[in-house]
């Protein structure tokens, strides 16, 4: 009769054990996602979570990533738009909207596209009332990142001209803990999604910025930036003569790649400056010169993410450590004015990135 | 003289009662239950809702039991409602008017709807949780809705779950189980009804909106704000919305 006891109780044990490691499981699933940035992963576990436990540590998770992870499938909606996958974009506009209800820019959005390619996701739309919103919601999958044209980043091997990064627009950061989204005229943020450049890695996105420990400033998504119209290549006539070319070129003192970006013709700004820095290229300088005197010197790269130190004059005034691509950091100029820092590109065979500034 | 004076009293003050123009929303609590407008009210105006708000009184304050029983299924007490909308109606024939309901406030709202006169309408109506009958036949009621009616309802709800009876005293699970179902032999009319009928079932990522499936937790100022507002307070329709309808056409939900 004991034994029997002990066999059952063992036995409940276990499964309460399993129930309880199940929901557990997501749950430090989604934490790490949430503390590695991930927002939109972070989001789906701790939803698997609170289908176990539907408690207040589970709650404050899913409120906290909520809005990172609908400006996540905002942007990958964006990508599928901007690669005329109407239907897959309406569908993640929607898990967008599932997980951010009172994100009214998102709703406006879904409502023009079903109004301007009815037909494009009239399947999608089908199987989305067939299916119910929790299976579209586990079906999605992130877009690929290979649909928008590489940036050629200037490099010892490739020094001819300066090719822009084609963006594409994305979601600003909404706000945490619940905060509604409820302007309907908000300006829209961007994220420049940059592809990734040879030799550089970039599988995923950028996601919710986390304050460095060591910064003060708070990394934010850029302001909108329009896609830039392809360069046409340089062509230069070969006026030299085969003696002059064969000469030795003298070595010239280390440039800034600075390019001053085209104001379109809505009038409104895009980048005020943009310039390639490199640590390894000594035909690229390693650092620039801000705005309103403050310059910015490239500290060290990696795949995927830069290190920077800005200067006032001599004064360092800010560390800005393992910004990723595509993402921002503000600082401020002598004046007060708020600029905004955005790494468009990497190239970390090189050491070569590519950086643009324009007004917060 | 004196008659005259109360006479007048009276009409000014119940004038002044319904002179409101603009949104109303009007809510209705649950069985022996008087806690929820204040969060109710909170979420709307979180969202932006800045219209009158008011606590339609309809308990007879003898517990829940009167209440659910008794109270929820009297026509006086649905007339008394549908007399307050049909005042409101007439002072601002195109402002909007939203009910809002939890429980058997619900069937308090869908019998007051059935005793509008004709031509009589409210925007939008939102069933939270309710403990009135799934298959209840809207397609009447639905003639006094412009816009949406909106229920929620959820698996973890253990109130419903655990009823006897529907607060309407009618047949059929509560809607707050598994949500409102369309009849089943419903002719064109009918199928227009349910077409903006709109169930909102329960899903974890409501867990972030404090909503974690409990019968009265639907009433969160979070859940109201984030999940219901959108719905109600935007003119435009809701791509999120799936009505009876359409999920009945396709044989999911039933």
């Amino acid at each position: 009769m004991t034994r029997r006891l002990q066999r059952i109780s063992c036995l409940v044990v276990t499964t309460l054990l399993a129930v309880g490691c199940d929901g557990g499981k997501s749950f430090s699933e989604a934490r790490k996602a949430e503390e590695r940035g991930d927002p939109h992963v972070a989001y789906d576990q701790y939803c698997k979570a609170a289908t176990d436990s539907r408690g207040g540590a589970t709650a404050s998770g899913l409120a906290r990533v909520r809005g990172g992870a609908s400006a996540y499938w905002e942007s990958q909606a964006l990508l599928e738009m901007d690669a005329g996958n109407y239907g897959e974009s309406w569908r993640m506009l929607m898990k967008a909207l599932e997980i951010q209800p009172d994100s009214t820019t998102t709703a406006k959005m879904i409502r023009q596209l079903e109004l301007q390619h009815g037909e494009a996701i009239a399947e999608a739309r089908t199987e989305w009332m067939q299916r119910g919103s929790v299976a579209l919601a586990s079906a999605l999958r992130p877009r690929r990142r290979a649909t928008v044209e590489p940036a050629p980043i200037p490099t010892s091997d490739d020094k001819q001209s300066v090719v822009e990064s084609k963006v594409a627009l994305a979601p600003p950061p909404k706000k945490e803990s619940g905060s509604s989204e409820s302007d309907a005229g908000a300006t829209r943020q961007a994220e420049p999604v940059v592809i990734p450049v040879p030799g550089g890695k970039r599988d995923e996105p950028a996601s919710t910025a986390v304050e460095s420990p060591q910064d003060t400033a708070v990394q934010l998504t850029p302001a909108p930036v329009e896609p830039i119209p392809e360069e046409k290549p340089i062509v230069r006539p070969t006026t030299q003569s085969p003696e002059r070319e064969a000469r030795p070129v003298p070595k010239k003192p280390s440039r800034p790649a600075i390019r001053r970006e085209p104001v379109r013709e809505s009038g409104r700004s895009e980048f005020l400056v943009m310039q390639s820095l490199s640590l390894k290229d000594r035909s690229l300088s390693r650092g620039m010169t801000g705005m309103e005197g403050i310059s910015i010197l490239l500290k060290d790269t990696d795949d995927d993410e830069a290190d920077f130190d800005l200067f006032s004059g001599k004064e360092r005034i800010k560390k800005i450590r393992d910004l990723k691509l595509g993402r921002s950091q503000v600082f401020a100029g002598q004046s007060g004015t708020l600029y905004r820092l955005t790494l468009l590109g990497i190239h970390h065979k090189s050491r070569t990135v590519r950086v643009g500034i324009r007004p917060a | 003289m004196r008659i005259l004076l109360t006479v007048f009293l009276f009409a000014s003050l119940s004038g002044c009662a319904e002179s409101t123009r603009g949104p109303v929303v009007f809510f209705l609590d649950g069985a022996g239950w008087y806690a929820s407008g204040g969060a109710v009210e909170n979420g709307l105006r979180k969202a932006g809702y800045k219209g009158e708000y008011e606590v339609f009184t309809w308990s007879a304050f003898l517990g829940p039991a009167q209440d659910h029983f008794i109270t929820a299924q009297s026509k006086i007490v649905a007339r008394r409602l549908a007399g307050k909308i049909e005042r409101v109606r007439k002072n601002d024939p195109d402002g909007a008017i939203q009910v809002m309901g939890l429980s058997a406030g619900t069937a308090v709202i869908l019998s007051a709807l059935e005793e509008l006169p004709d031509g009589v309408q409210v925007d939008n109506v939102v069933l939270l949780s309710p403990s009135a009958s799934a298959e209840r036949d809207l397609t009447k009621i639905m003639q006094h809705v412009r816009r949406n009616l909106y229920a929620t309802c959820s698996p973890h709800d253990g109130i419903v779950a655990a009823l006897a009876v529907n607060a309407d005293g009618r047949p059929g699970p509560p809607a707050g189980e598994k949500g409102l179902r369309m009849p089943r032999k419903g002719d064109a009319q009918t199928q227009a009804a349910y077409a903006r009928v709109i169930n909102i079932p329960w899903q974890p990522s409501y867990v972030g909106f404090n909503w974690n499936g409990s019968h009265t937790g639907v009433t969160s100022d979070d859940f109201i704000a984030g999940v219901i507002a959108p719905r109600i307070l935007s003119a435009e329709p809701f791509p999120l919305d799936r009505p009876v309808l359409e999920r009945f056409a396709v044989g999911s939900e039933r």
